[in-house]
């Protein structure tokens, strides 16, 4: 397929989803790789998080299959954003208890166990 | 044609957005961006017809997750203004690893192009109503009460156990605080 289809079909083609979830996958490992701050950290997660929904969500529109396979796909996705939300209030919860306790949630800077 | 510029619009806000969200020095921008960036996912979600979900993505990820993102950036605010460095080996242990990330996922992607799975083009309304029968989010409903009912009891039990958690971790703190 040419670029020129490939930018034409837009929605209708699985291409463009798959291209924005790798792209959102591999910019949340950065982000999880360059944040020193427990809460950057967390937005990366949620990032990488997104993208897999986003996937699920495009192979159940765009895989042939019967119609008893339809809306799985989402299914997973709904799942997907209720753990992310489970993940995101607890980590938050512990970034709290943490700044409570170091002044601080620099993930380097939150160590005593030194070995 | 104004279709597919919407759809291109929407997947350079989610792309845009994440990726300032990466680079943005103060935490308080990141975690606006990365708002933006869950915006445009939900654009594309209505463009996959799953409109239940664009709504979750909303409500859930933008209404809740990311307020709650931004209260913590907030409260700890004598760290928010600090210029966020990142750790020593980040960018040279990150970027490799990203970029390695990308190219599996787009081989990945391609070979699922190629393998003719998920046909490229569906334009006729009639198949396409035959293989999804979707109204709105009806099936959806009959899908978790049927076949995923466990996973989804197992969710609202897990909401429980998190609800409780989070504020017996905030709690137990501040008791031991005001103890002494």
């Amino acid at each position: 397929m040419s670029v020129t289809a490939f930018i034409l079909a837009g929605p209708a083609q699985i291409g463009g989803y798959l291209a924005v979830a790798a792209v959102l996958f591999a910019l949340g490992v950065l982000a999880c790789a360059t944040r020193r701050n427990a809460v950057g950290f967390l937005m990366g997660i949620e990032m990488m998080l997104n993208a897999a929904a986003l996937n699920f969500a495009a192979f159940d529109r765009f895989h042939v299959g019967t119609a008893a396979a339809a809306g799985h796909g989402q299914i997973m996705a709904l799942f997907i954003i209720a753990l992310a939300a489970a993940e995101s209030a607890v980590a938050l919860a512990m970034v709290y208890s943490v700044y409570r306790t170091w002044r601080d949630i620099d993930l380097a800077a939150t160590s005593e166990l030194k070995g | 044609m104004i279709e597919a510029a919407l759809f291109w619009a929407a997947c350079l806000l989610a792309v845009a957005g994440a990726a300032v969200c990466v680079v943005a020095r103060n935490l308080l921008h990141a975690a606006f961006a990365l708002g933006a960036s869950l915006l445009g996912v939900a654009v594309l979600y209505l463009f996959l017809q799953a409109e239940l979900l664009a709504a979750v993505q909303v409500l859930v990820y933008i209404g809740g997750v990311l307020v709650l993102t931004v209260f913590a950036v907030m409260f700890s605010r004598d760290i928010e203004g600090r210029v966020q460095l990142p750790p020593r080996w980040g960018w040279w242990l990150g970027v490799p690893t990203a970029l390695l990330t990308l190219y599996a996922m787009a081989r990945l992607a391609l070979a699922t192009v190629a393998s003719g799975a998920c046909p490229a083009v569906r334009s006729d309304p009639a198949t396409l109503g035959q293989s999804i029968n979707r109204p709105g989010g009806g099936n959806l409903g009959d899908l978790l009460l049927g076949p995923h009912l466990v996973p989804f009891l197992l969710v609202a039990v897990l909401l429980t156990v998190v609800l409780v958690a989070a504020v017996a971790l905030v709690r137990k703190e501040r008791k031991e605080a005001g103890a002494p």
